[in-house]
């Protein structure tokens, strides 16, 4: 992973205008890519915020993605289905934190600093991801994305959309709808 | 009676209406130029123009009615192809718009002006309702001479009028609440910052001025916060006044003589209340109608004002309003209700006996007990003041009734005044906070944790000769436990008729808090009923008393009535 630019992200908890700088810049970079590759061929890309959970790396399309914040203060609610952490306080509004973990069925990690509560807008509900760390802002072509992945990966398939190759790397992409029980 | 109100929200949709005509009449006239007579435009303004009839008539606004009559008569003809199209025909609609607007105009400034659309009235009558109306001839354009439609100077000032007021969405004013919500959180970290500055800066005077700038802070944002909520209140009148047709209704069909009466109805309370009792007072009022108010013969039997009087009432009472609904009718008979009750199977003859009259009355909110044998269109069936008393009480509300035989009964419904913010005690349980609303607390004590006995599986204590059934919130929200104590914290709460004690590990105060709904994406949650974000932007969850109360067996079989009125009381 170390090869790769690691979004730094403040302290203050609020990391909206760096993921705005990053979707700025990669949509430039993507509306680059693009006039390139369609002249070549008619490909689409996936545009991605991808982040670390247990050994893997997932990534979900940045349209969905409203900010990135630290995880920090999550009150829990007695009674709430097991995969959800608990609430925050997300400017006044409280919204559920979903531990990706637990949905994944993957053993509990440690709590840490890299941890982030990746904030998602899903059919007018918004709803916190807690994951272990976010690593950057990506696109890949959609002609490097497989469906159905030979590999074998920790997460149950229903949840995903497809797995994207680049070089070593192996990018889980998440269909966010089941992945959250949203449908 | 105030009809301002009725008359503002009449105009509204007039205009609105007009609107819609002047709209459909543009295309008409763009389709028309391409040469085709659109049906469906046509429709749209009759219903248009059908809907403001009605709406007018029953305003009482005749000259708009008769003229809106005509127009749709003229519209009609159109329709019907008696009359072709033409520039001319158009001209009068659009007069008669304009016509139309600058009446509503009129009316605006002062409900009683005189509404004068003689010119418009007869202009219509030349063009579409003479029998000998020149008819274009077919393949010219149209004739200019027909008779000059008459239009008043051209009124452009529906074009720059201005408004007082703005519908604004209550979301919106939901995210200005915890906006400033954020604000004030913001705020304590700037007392936080004043505290290590004082440790590191020792210029006094730049010290005073950080604190001042953050004392000012700190007001603008409460000032900012109740005139949001003020933003929030609606006056009562909105509510009353849907009253005022049913009751009209109602007197005719019984053919009793009614009058509605209104005192205090400026009084505002936020939206979130004005939602909720309409409910509530609709099934008053048609009790009062149906079964307390008498028939015309009756009441001069009894020696009354032939009409009966029914007054809905509102005054505000420190942090609550109170909401009275009381008529002159025939009033409760006590011995009828203690019968009744008995017959039905609620209360042993004995106990009845031992009532006084006031506990009888309270009897009334019984499930099951409705005076009236007869079911009439109006009251219905099913529809019980348990139901009532059911309502108010999960508003936080209370519901008190008064009564004389012979001279009328007064409901009395009193009223947290927003049902968005509550004075709650927090308690610490697991090491969390929780918000446990103040109007289902009726006490807190400290008990000796070998007095907690176990009957049946329900552990409970003995107050004041009461057994009292008790739920350790630890265990019921499967929190950290607590740690063994030798003294534990009783909160005592209460619901409807249930009682009981909830074990919690400290007591931390009262406070006001902001309720906030939880996203349904966290499921059922028994024992919560919302959230609240704190000072410090931590969130506690607001206990549910009535649903953890619902899962306690209560040991004793109480007189339920005896006790929960008394705590009303």
């Amino acid at each position: 992973m170390a090869d790769f630019d690691k979004i730094q992200l403040p302290s203050s908890g609020l990391a909206e205008d760096i993921l705005a700088q990053f979707i700025d810049k990669a949509q430039s970079e993507v509306d680059q890519v693009r006039i390139v590759e369609q002249k070549e061929q008619n490909d689409t890309i996936f545009h991605l915020v991808t982040f670390q959970l247990g050994r893997e790396e997932y990534g979900i399309e940045i349209s969905s993605v409203q900010e990135i914040i630290r995880a920090t203060d999550i009150t829990p609610v007695p009674g709430a289905p097991e995969h959800v952490r608990g609430v925050i306080n997300l400017r006044g509004k409280i919204i559920p934190v979903v531990d990706l973990r637990t949905r994944f069925s993957l053993p509990q990690g440690e709590a840490t600093d890299a941890q982030r509560i990746v904030v998602v807008e899903l059919k007018e509900k918004r709803l916190g991801m807690l994951v272990d760390s976010v690593s950057q802002v990506i696109k890949i072509p959609s002609g490097v994305v497989e469906e159905m992945p030979e590999e074998a990966i920790s997460v149950d398939e229903n949840f995903i959309k497809g797995v994207g190759k680049l070089d070593s790397r192996l990018i889980i992409i998440l269909d966010l709808n089941r992945s959250l029980l949203l449908t | 009676m105030d009809i301002s109100l009725l008359i503002e929200e009449f105009l509204d949709d007039a205009n609105g209406h007009v609107e819609s005509v002047e709209v459909a009449l543009m295309e008409l006239e763009k389709r028309w130029g391409e040469g085709v007579l659109d049906d469906t435009l046509l429709t749209l303004m009759l219903g248009n123009l059908h809907t403001l009839k009605g709406n007018s008539g029953m305003m009482g606004f005749a000259p708009v009615q008769q003229y809106v009559h005509k127009l749709e008569s003229a519209l009609k003809n159109v329709q019907e192809r008696v009359v072709p199209l033409s520039t001319v025909v158009f001209e009068a609609f659009y007069g008669a718009v304009s016509a139309l607007r600058s009446n509503f105009t009129k009316l605006a400034v002062d409900p009683k002006a005189d509404l004068d659309f003689s010119d418009e009235m007869m202009s219509l009558d030349m063009l579409f309702f003479t029998k000998n109306q020149p008819q274009p001839v077919p393949g010219e354009k149209e004739v200019p001479l027909q008779p000059q439609v008459k239009t008043r100077g051209e009124d452009l000032s529906y074009i720059t009028q201005k408004s007082t007021t703005l519908k604004v969405s209550f979301e919106k004013l939901d995210e200005l609440l915890n906006l400033v919500g954020e604000l004030v959180i913001h705020r304590t970290s700037l007392n936080a910052l004043e505290k290590r500055l004082q440790e590191k800066v020792s210029d006094r005077a730049l010290l005073e001025a950080f604190n001042e700038a953050s004392q000012l802070i700190g007001k603008s944002s409460t000032d900012l916060r109740e005139a949001i909520m003020k933003a929030r209140m609606l006056p009562i009148k909105s509510v009353f006044q849907r009253f005022q047709r049913l009751v009209r209704d109602h007197s005719q069909k019984s053919g009793k003589e009614i009058l509605l009466r209104f005192e205090g109805e400026d009084t505002e309370l936020d939206k979130t209340v004005i939602d909720e009792i309409g409910e509530p007072l609709l099934h008053l009022i048609r009790n009062a109608v149906d079964h307390g108010i008498e028939s015309v013969e009756e009441r001069r039997r009894a020696g009354k004002a032939s009409t009966g009087l029914l007054t809905l009432s509102a005054c505000h009472e420190s942090n609550h309003i109170v909401i009275a609904v009381e008529d002159d009718g025939r009033g409760m008979d006590p011995d009828r209700i203690r019968s009744s009750a008995v017959a039905k199977g609620l209360i042993e003859a004995t106990e009845a006996e031992a009532l006084t009259a006031q506990e009888v009355l309270h009897l009334l909110f019984l499930p099951g007990f409705s005076t009236s044998s007869e079911v009439t269109e109006t009251s219905g069936r099913g529809i019980g003041l348990d139901v009532v008393k059911k309502i108010v009480t999960s508003l936080n509300g209370m519901i008190d009734i008064s009564s004389r035989t012979g001279d009328g009964t007064r409901f009395t419904i009193k009223l947290p005044l927003t049902l968005a913010i509550i004075t709650a005690l927090m308690v610490e349980v697991g090491g969390e906070i929780f918000a446990i609303p103040l109007s289902g607390v009726l006490e807190s004590i400290r008990i000796q944790a070998d007095e907690i006995h176990e009957v049946g599986g329900t552990e409970v204590i003995n107050l004041r000769d009461q057994l009292l059934p008790i739920r350790r919130l630890d265990g019921f929200y499967k929190v950290n436990k607590g740690g063994e104590r030798d003294l534990e914290y009783v909160v005592v709460v209460g619901s409807g008729e249930k009682r009981g004690g909830l074990v919690v590990d400290r007591l931390l105060g009262q406070q006001e808090i902001v309720i906030k709904a939880l996203d349904d994406y966290l499921g059922d949650l028994p024992g919560i009923s919302g959230g609240t974000v704190l000072g410090d932007g931590s969130i506690s969850m607001i206990v549910d008393i009535s649903s953890i109360l619902s899962g306690l067996k209560s040991s004793t079989k109480e007189r339920t009535f005896v006790t929960s009125e008394k705590r009303s009381a």
